[in-house]
C-alpha cells in the first residue's frame, strides 16, 4: 500500500480500522486515512469498492462494525448535533423531498440546520441562482432532471456554511456547463479554508480538483497520498515495467495500475453483440 | 409493438418474468426479520379474512340456494345488489390497507399495451375486493347450480360477465381517481362535486323519513316498485332478472339482459382501457403548488432595511425545524389528493352511510335505545368519534412513509429526531381534532346530542387514546416503516405487518374505552368513566413522552433498515 505521512496535529477527517460487515461480506476493511484542514480529497475505487459505504460511516448514515470515525477533532456519532452543523453531505441518494419545490427544499434545510430565515431565505436565493435553478421555482423536485436534483442536493448540503463537505458523486449527470460552475463553488470553498471529501467515477475532475487522493478496492485501501506520491510510488513498484518512473502518469492511468492489477486478462467477447 | 398478441409467448414470458420476479422479491424480503414478520402477518391475514370471506360465500350461497329451490329468482338481484356494493365500496374503505403494483416500471421494456393490461388485471384479481365478491359469486353459483342444476349455463354465464363487469369497475375506479387526484385543478373540481353529492344525501334522508314512525304502506310499496323498476337496469338487475328470464323459459329476454350486461362490462373496460393507455404512453402529472406570488423580491429586496419577518417571530418555536417541518408536512398534504382522500373518507362514510339510522331515536335519555335492536343510539357518537382515528392511521403508525431519500437529512442535520417525530405528533394532533370537530359534528347533526356523561366519557377516553395513538405510531413508524407513493391510493409492498398492528392497537386502545363505559353504564355508575379514562390518558401521556425520548436511540438503531427502505429505487 502507498501512505502518506506527515499529518497534521488536528485532522478535519480521521478513521482507523474503519471496516463494515454485512453478513460475512466485508464492504469496508480496516480503513484508515487523514485528510488535513482546507485538503480537496479524493475517494476513488471501482464500483462496489466500498466509498459511499465508508461515506456512510463518516456521516454517521452506517454504524461501523468496528473503528471509528473522527470529524474536525470530534469522534462522530449520530447524536452528535454540534458536530453534525459543521459538516454538509450529498449522500447517495440525494435525500431530496420530491413533493417540494427547490426553494421551499432549501428553506426547509435551512431551518433544519438552525439558520434564521432571514439567512436561510438569503442563501437559498443566492444559492439558486447560483446553481441556475432559480428559474423553476415552482417546479416539484420529483419533475427535476438527475443534473438538477444533483445541483439541488449540493446547494443543500451547502446552505447552512459547512466546514467540512462529503460528495458522493456530486458530477453525475451534471453537464459540462453545470459541472464547470460546480468546480469553482468547490475550490472557492477550499480557498475559504473548508475540506472537502469527494469520490466521482470522472477521473478527471478528480485529477483536476484533488490535492489528495485515496483509493479503496475491495474495500480495502490500496492507495493514499498526493498525486505525486502516489505516481511515485506506482514508478517504483513498476520499474520493470513499460514505462520509466519519470514519465507523468494521467490518474486514470494510476487508477488502472493500482486497481486494474490482474484484471487484464482476456475480457470476454460478447460476439452477440451488434 | 401494439400489434403483440396478448397471449403471444413473449406476453407469456414477460408474465412468467413479472411472477419470478415477485416471488424473488418475497424470497429476498424474508432475509430481513421485518420482512419474515410481514410474511407471517401476510399469511396471518390471509387466513383470518379467508375465514370471514368463506363465511360470507357460504351465507351467499344458502340465499341463493333457497331462492333457488323455492323459484323465487326475482329475489336475486336482492342478492347481488349488496355484493355489488360491497366490491365496489370495500376497496375504497380498504383502499389503505391494499397493496398496489406500480407497473409503470414495466414501460421500459418492450411491452405491449395488451400484455401491459393484462399484467394490471391479473395482478388485481388477487385485491381483497375481487377475492371477497369472487367468493361470494362463488356461493351464489354454487347455490344456485345445487337448486336448479337446469340453470348451470344461464348462472354460469350471468355470474362471469357480473364478476368481469365488477373486477373492471373497481379498478377503473380507482384508476381514474388516482387521475383525478393527482393535480390540484382536477382535485378541486372532484372535492366540489363530492362536497355537492354530501349535501344532496343531506336533503335525500330528511326526504325519505318525511313521515316519521308512521309508516305509509302504500307510499313504501310505490317507492319498492319504482326502485324495482330502475334497478332492473342496471347491472346487478340485469344479471339477475336474466337467470329469473331463463328460469321462466324466456331465454331471447334472458338474452337480452345479459346483452345489456356485457354492454356495461364493455363499457366499464373501454374507460379503464383509456386510462391504462395513458399511464402506458408514459403520462406523468408534474404538480406545481398552489400559490404563484414570487416571494424572491420580498427576500432579496427587504424595504428600508427592514427584515421580512419580525424580529419575535423569528426567535418563536415555529421559526426552527418543529415548524419547517410542520410547513413541510403540510405541504405534502396539500399536494397529495390521496391523503387528502384518506383525511375525508371516514367523514363521507359517517355522512352517506349514517343515514340508514334514524335520527330521531338519539336524545338525552338514559336507556340503551336501539335502533331496530343493533347497536344503542348513544353509542354512534363515541363509535363514530372513534372512527374519526381511522383515516389518520397511516399518518400516525407510518409518519416516515413519505420521506423517501429524504429521510437521510433527518440523520444528517443536527436536529434530533425527536424534534421530527415532535412536529409530526403536533401536525398529527392538529388534524385529528379538526378531523374530530368535523365529525362530532357530523355525528350530533346526525344522531342528535349524546348523553353529557356519555359525551364527557367520550371526550376524556380521546385524551387517552389520542397520546397512546401517537406513541405506538412512533414505534411503528420507526420499526415497520413503508414506503408510500403519494400518487397511488393503495399501500405499496411491505405493509401488511404495519397495517395489521395498528389496527390492532385502534382496536386495544377503542376496547378499552369499551371496557370502563359499559360495566359502569350497565350499573349506572357511568359518571366514574371520565376519571378512569383520565388516569388513563396521564399514563398514555408519560408513555408517549417516554417513547419521544427514546425516539433517538430508537431511530439510530433503526437508520439502516429505514434507509433501505425508504430510499431504495422504485
Amino acid at each position: 500500500m502507498i501512505s502518506s505521512e506527515g499529518e497534521t496535529a488536528i485532522a478535519a477527517i480521521a478513521c482507523k480500522g474503519l471496516t463494515r460487515s454485512f453478513g460475512d461480506f466485508k464492504a469496508v476493511d480496516d480503513v484508515s486515512f487523514r485528510v488535513a484542514p482546507g485538503q480537496f480529497f479524493g475517494f476513488l475505487g471501482p464500483n462496489g469498492a466500498g466509498k459511499s459505504t465508508t461515506i456512510k460511516m463518516l456521516t454517521g448514515l452506517l454504524e461501523p462494525s468496528a473503528g471509528e470515525g473522527q470529524i474536525l477533532g470530534e469522534k462522530f456519532s449520530a447524536g452528535a448535533l454540534e458536530l453534525k452543523r459543521q459538516i454538509g453531505v450529498v449522500p447517495e441518494g440525494m435525500a431530496l423531498l420530491g413533493r417540494l419545490t427547490a426553494p421551499e427544499y432549501l428553506r426547509f434545510v435551512g431551518r433544519m440546520y438552525g439558520l434564521d430565515r432571514e439567512t436561510t431565505n438569503r442563501r437559498a436565493e443566492e444559492l439558486l441562482e447560483f446553481m441556475s435553478l432559480a428559474n423553476e421555482p415552482k417546479k416539484l423536485i420529483t419533475d427535476f432532471s438527475h443534473g438538477m436534483q444533483k445541483k439541488l442536493a449540493l446547494a443543500a448540503a451547502v446552505i447552512h456554511g459547512p466546514k467540512v463537505l462529503f460528495l458522493d458523486e456530486p458530477f453525475e449527470g451534471v453537464d459540462a456547463l453545470a459541472a464547470g460552475t460546480l468546480k469553482a463553488m468547490l475550490q472557492g470553498m477550499i480557498h475559504r479554508g473548508a475540506t472537502i471529501f469527494l469520490t466521482s467515477h470522472v477521473l478527471e475532475i478528480v485529477e483536476r480538483l484533488c490535492s489528495h487522493v485515496a483509493i479503496i478496492h475491495k474495500g480495502q485501501l490500496v492507495a493514499n497520498g498526493s498525486l505525486e506520491e502516489l505516481r511515485a510510488g506506482v514508478a517504483l513498484q513498476a520499474l520493470d515495467g513499460p514505462r520509466a518512473s519519470e514519465e507523468k502518469l494521467t490518474l486514470e492511468e494510476l487508477f488502472l495500475r493500482i486497481v486494474g492489477k490482474g484484471q487484464e486478462e482476456a475480457v470476454p467477447e460478447l460476439s452477440w453483440l451488434a | 409493438m401494439s400489434g403483440e398478441p396478448a397471449f403471444g409467448p413473449l406476453a407469456k414470458a414477460q408474465l412468467a418474468a413479472v411472477l419470478q420476479m415477485r416471488w424473488r422479491m418475497l424470497v429476498n424480503s424474508l432475509r430481513s426479520r421485518v420482512g419474515r414478520f410481514e410474511l407471517g402477518a401476510r399469511i396471518f391475514a390471509t387466513v383470518f379474512f379467508g375465514i370471514v370471506w368463506i363465511g360470507v360465500g357460504l351465507g351467499c350461497g344458502a340465499a341463493a340456494y333457497l331462492i333457488a329451490a323455492n323459484h323465487q329468482f326475482k329475489f336475486l338481484p336482492a342478492l347481488l345488489w349488496p355484493i355489488f356494493l360491497m366490491w365496489q365500496v370495500v376497496p375504497i374503505l380498504l383502499s389503505a390497507a391494499q397493496e398496489s403494483v406500480d407497473f409503470n416500471f414495466l414501460l421500459r421494456f418492450p411491452v405491449s399495451f395488451r400484455s401491459y393490461l393484462l399484467l394490471y388485471l391479473s395482478f388485481g384479481v388477487f385485491d381483497p375486493s375481487s377475492m371477497l365478491g369472487g367468493i361470494c359469486l362463488l356461493g351464489v353459483w354454487c347455490g344456485i347450480v345445487l337448486g336448479g342444476p337446469g340453470l348451470i349455463l344461464w348462472i354460469t354465464v350471468a355470474l362471469a360477465i357480473f364478476a368481469a363487469f365488477n373486477f373492471l369497475l373497481t379498478r377503473m375506479i380507482f384508476a381514474w381517481l388516482e387521475r383525478w387526484l393527482a393535480q390540484r385543478k382536477t382535485r378541486e373540481i372532484l372535492g366540489i362535486l363530492s362536497f355537492v353529492l354530501l349535501i344532496s344525501f343531506q336533503f335525500l334522508n330528511p326526504a325519505l323519513h318525511s313521515h316519521g314512525h308512521a309508516i305509509n304502506r302504500a307510499a313504501t310499496f310505490h317507492t319498492l316498485t319504482v326502485v324495482q323498476k330502475v334497478q332492473q337496469f342496471f347491472p346487478p338487475g340485469l344479471a339477475g332478472d336474466a337467470v329469473a328470464m331463463a328460469a321462466s323459459g324466456q331465454s331471447a329476454t334472458a338474452l337480452t339482459f345479459l346483452s345489456g350486461l356485457l354492454l356495461y362490462a364493455g363499457v366499464v373496460g373501454a374507460l379503464l382501457a383509456l386510462r391504462l393507455r395513458a399511464e402506458f404512453r408514459g403520462e406523468s402529472f408534474g404538480e406545481a403548488p398552489a400559490r404563484t406570488e414570487n416571494k424572491r423580491a420580498v427576500a432579496t429586496a427587504p424595504r428600508n432595511g427592514e427584515n421580512v419577518e419580525s424580529p419575535s417571530r423569528q426567535h418563536s418555536w415555529l421559526d426552527g425545524a418543529i415548524g419547517g417541518i410542520l410547513v413541510k408536512e403540510l405541504r405534502y398534504l396539500s399536494r397529495s389528493g390521496v391523503m387528502l382522500f384518506g383525511l375525508v373518507t371516514p367523514l363521507v362514510l359517517i355522512l352517506a352511510m349514517g343515514g340508514g339510522l334514524n335520527r330521531s331515536v338519539g336524545g338525552a335519555g338514559s336507556g340503551l335505545e336501539r335502533p331496530g335492536g343493533g347497536i344503542p343510539i348513544q353509542f354512534i357518537f363515541p363509535i363514530a368519534i372513534a372512527y374519526g382515528f381511522l383515516p389518520l392511521t397511516r399518518q400516525f403508525c407510518n409518519s416516515l412513509g413519505t420521506e423517501g431519500a429524504g429521510i437521510q437529512l433527518y440523520f444528517l442535520s443536527p436536529t434530533p429526531f425527536r424534534t421530527v417525530m415532535l412536529a409530526k405528533n403536533l401536525l398529527q394532533t392538529g388534524l385529528f381534532c379538526g378531523e374530530l370537530l368535523l365529525v362530532a359534528l357530523t355525528a350530533v347533526y346526525r344522531f342528535g346530542i349524546p348523553p353529557e356523561r356519555l359525551a364527557i366519557a367520550t371526550f376524556c377516553w380521546v385524551l387517552f387514546a389520542l397520546p397512546a395513538n401517537l406513541a405506538a405510531g412512533n414505534i411503528l413508524s420507526i420499526t415497520l416503516a413503508y414506503r408510500m407513493t403519494l400518487t397511488r391510493l393503495a399501500r405499496e409492498q411491505g405493509s401488511v405487518g404495519n397495517g395489521l398492528l395498528s389496527l390492532l392497537i385502534q382496536l386495544v386502545i377503542f376496547a378499552i374505552g369499551v371496557a370502563v363505559y359499559v360495566p359502569l353504564a350497565i350499573v349506572h355508575r357511568a359518571e366514574f368513566a371520565a376519571p378512569i379514562f383520565l388516569v388513563l390518558a396521564a399514563g398514555s401521556w408519560l408513555v408517549w413522552r417516554r417513547v419521544l425520548s427514546n425516539v433517538d436511540g430508537m431511530a439510530a438503531g433503526r437508520r439502516e433498515a429505514l434507509m433501505a427502505t425508504l430510499v431504495r429505487p422504485a
